[in-house]
């Protein structure tokens, strides 16, 4: 017997399963009471174990009314820039993101019992990823995901995200800004001499212009829902670029945060920027918040 | 699903498809590389399956010092019009729970795509084995009744290959197993789908399946063999001794060794901080 780890049915009994090579089939054990309680066929095994994990989305009213008139059920889209992690999304956060914005939609991908979600996006523990949208040109885009999404659901992730925002544009532009540690960074180069935190980028054929920072080397890759969603876009064949700031700090801070500054002068991200006096309290006040969590000198 | 590259409807008929499954210390998709490398093949689509982990990175196969970007995500398709051969490069793992799905798509795909062979690369636990395959080559075949009646003979008396011995019982094998053909069933630990997506070909497709017994390690030996192997069965690559230069073959590639792709580098990671240690 394989023991194949715990459910927990109801809070006063664990059950452990275990699987039975010989006659392929699950059985499970109940802790308090030593005798086996169900035994499951192995086709019930791919089904009822492992269930698979969806992201939804959700508009606002006032998207699905337009939707309703729009024959491609589609909303135009001319700049997407989507920030995956804390550091992206507290530099979009203070330097992009002002009032102009609002928010249009959400993507959800699950919360547990000690999440928290609070509507203005000011916990580090937020797991919701709004999507905003600009007022006076309706066709620019942001969504920022504090949270982790799971590889399993980055799939599911992107496809929805994708459902209601149209890529066809002849002048869609998506910029993709997250953020990986320098210890996943492989380089000849000791790491320390690089001077973190520093930038690196991918970019898909059609995007004509040259990043602004040097592009990722081999053998290092990008994975999960940065990958995914550069990924959509290159076998849309549009045009987009991905930005990785590599950093050595376990927690937020400015400096991390003011890697993707000079993103600002680059398309697409230029077009939507506006000098914001407020960008740098906002980035304390992000950074405040995380610290909160920090509390290895407390 | 399988998405062309640059939208042109693409026709793999009479096409020879190497899979390598993902398994035991990649050797299979360390193959590929290879062949993908040597042979300069083109990329000519995507796979997108939401059982993939997604992955991006730049060109694997790029000059050393290229500075272009050319996305690699992860699954491609690679072909060779000059060789006649496409390879299904697979770079991340499957997510927990969807290999079967994953190998339901491909199998169907493959069936669809009218290949004229199938040639299915894994590799295999090599602490698994059985007594009598510790000592000697450690390549095995599985073939199917087509390929069979086509090469079996070729593949026994002219390239000395060894059939996959049968088990009775496992993963422990019993004292007395000889490996007797025909009774017993085949059991390859470690070889990811390959077991499975040949069960499902075998019936219709020519399909054949090629192993290496080895462990997790440095396996690029095992990964030169396997391709060497497999070579001299496709005829794919002919290799001189050294490389020649004359003006009347110009065009002509002449090849002497495998083509190390430039994302072997740093196989093993970074080297440590000198400064670790002042």
């Amino acid at each position: 017997m394989i023991p194949m780890g715990h459910t927990i049915f109801n809070l006063t009994r664990v059950f452990t399963k275990y699987y039975d090579c010989e006659t392929r089939s699950i059985f499970v054990r109940c802790n308090t009471v030593f005798h086996w309680l169900i035994r499951f066929d192995s086709s019930l095994l791919r089904t009822k174990w492992f269930t698979t994990k969806r992201t939804s989305v959700r508009w606002s009213p006032m998207v699905k009314a337009e939707l309703l008139k729009i024959p491609e059920k589609k909303l135009p889209c001319q700049i997407l820039i989507v920030a995956i992690g804390p550091a992206a999304s507290g530099f979009v956060q203070s330097h992009l993101l002002t009032d102009d914005f609002q928010v249009v939609g959400a993507l959800f991908s699950g919360l547990s019992d000690s999440d928290v979600n609070t509507f203005d996006q000011m916990s580090p523990a937020d797991k919701n990823c709004y999507i905003y949208r600009s007022r006076q040109i309706p066709d620019v885009f942001m969504c920022l995901c504090k949270t982790d999404v799971s590889a399993e659901q980055s799939y599911s992730w992107t496809e929805q995200l994708f459902s209601c925002i149209s890529t066809a544009s002849p002048h869609f532009y998506m910029s993709i800004l997250c953020s990986y540690m320098t210890s996943e960074y492989r380089s000849e180069v000791p790491v320390s001499d690089m001077n973190p935190p520093f930038l690196r980028a991918l970019k898909t054929p059609r995007f004509a212009g040259t990043p602004l920072c040097p592009y990722l080397e081999q053998p290092n890759l990008v994975s999960g829902l940065p990958a995914q969603l550069l990924t959509y876009c290159q076998m849309k064949d549009v045009k987009a670029v991905l930005y990785v700031c590599y950093t050595d700090t376990l927690y937020l801070d400015t400096f991390t945060m003011e890697v993707f500054k000079p993103l600002v002068q680059s398309t697409p991200i230029k077009d939507v920027f506006q000098e914001n006096k407020k960008a740098g309290e906002v980035m304390k006040h992000i950074v405040d918040i995380y610290s909160l969590k920090n509390s290895l000198y407390l | 699903m399988f998405v062309p590259r640059d939208n042109k409807p693409i026709d793999f008929k009479g096409f020879t498809l190497i899979y390598p499954a993902l398994s035991v210390g990649n050797v299979a998709q360390l193959m590929a590389d290879l062949l993908i490398s040597t042979m300069t093949m083109h990329k000519v689509g995507y796979i997108q399956h939401p059982s993939l982990i997604p992955l991006v990175g730049n060109d694997p196969y790029a000059h050393p010092s290229a500075t272009t970007c050319k996305v690699v995500t992860c699954c491609e398709v690679y072909d060779s019009v000059e060789h006649n051969v496409v390879i299904v490069q697979q770079r991340s793992p499957f997510i927990k729970g969807r290999r079967n799905a994953y190998k339901k798509w491909l199998a169907q795909w493959i069936r669809e795509c009218g290949f004229s062979k199938v040639v299915i690369a894994t590799s295999s636990s090599a602490d698994e084995r059985l007594d009598t395959q510790i000592t000697g080559p450690q390549f095995r075949f599985v073939a199917s009744d087509k390929i069979e009646a086509d090469y079996g003979e070729m593949f026994r008396n002219f390239y000395e290959w060894d059939e996959l011995e049968r088990r009775q019982t496992f993963p422990a094998p019993s004292v007395l197993e000889a490996g007797d053909r025909g009774q017993g069933q085949l059991y390859i630990p470690g070889g990811g789908i390959a077991m499975a997506l040949f069960n499902d070909l075998c019936s219709d497709t020519p399909v054949v399946l090629l192993l290496m017994f080895c462990s997790e390690g440095d396996n690029i030996p095992e990964a030169i063999e396997l391709t060497n192997r497999i070579n001299r069965w496709l005829g794919l690559i002919l290799f001189h001794s050294r490389s020649i230069a004359d003006a009347s073959d110009v065009g002509v590639v002449k090849y002497t060794q495998w083509k190390i792709p430039v994302s072997w580098k740093l196989f093993f990671g970074s080297r440590f901080d000198q400064t670790l240690f002042h």
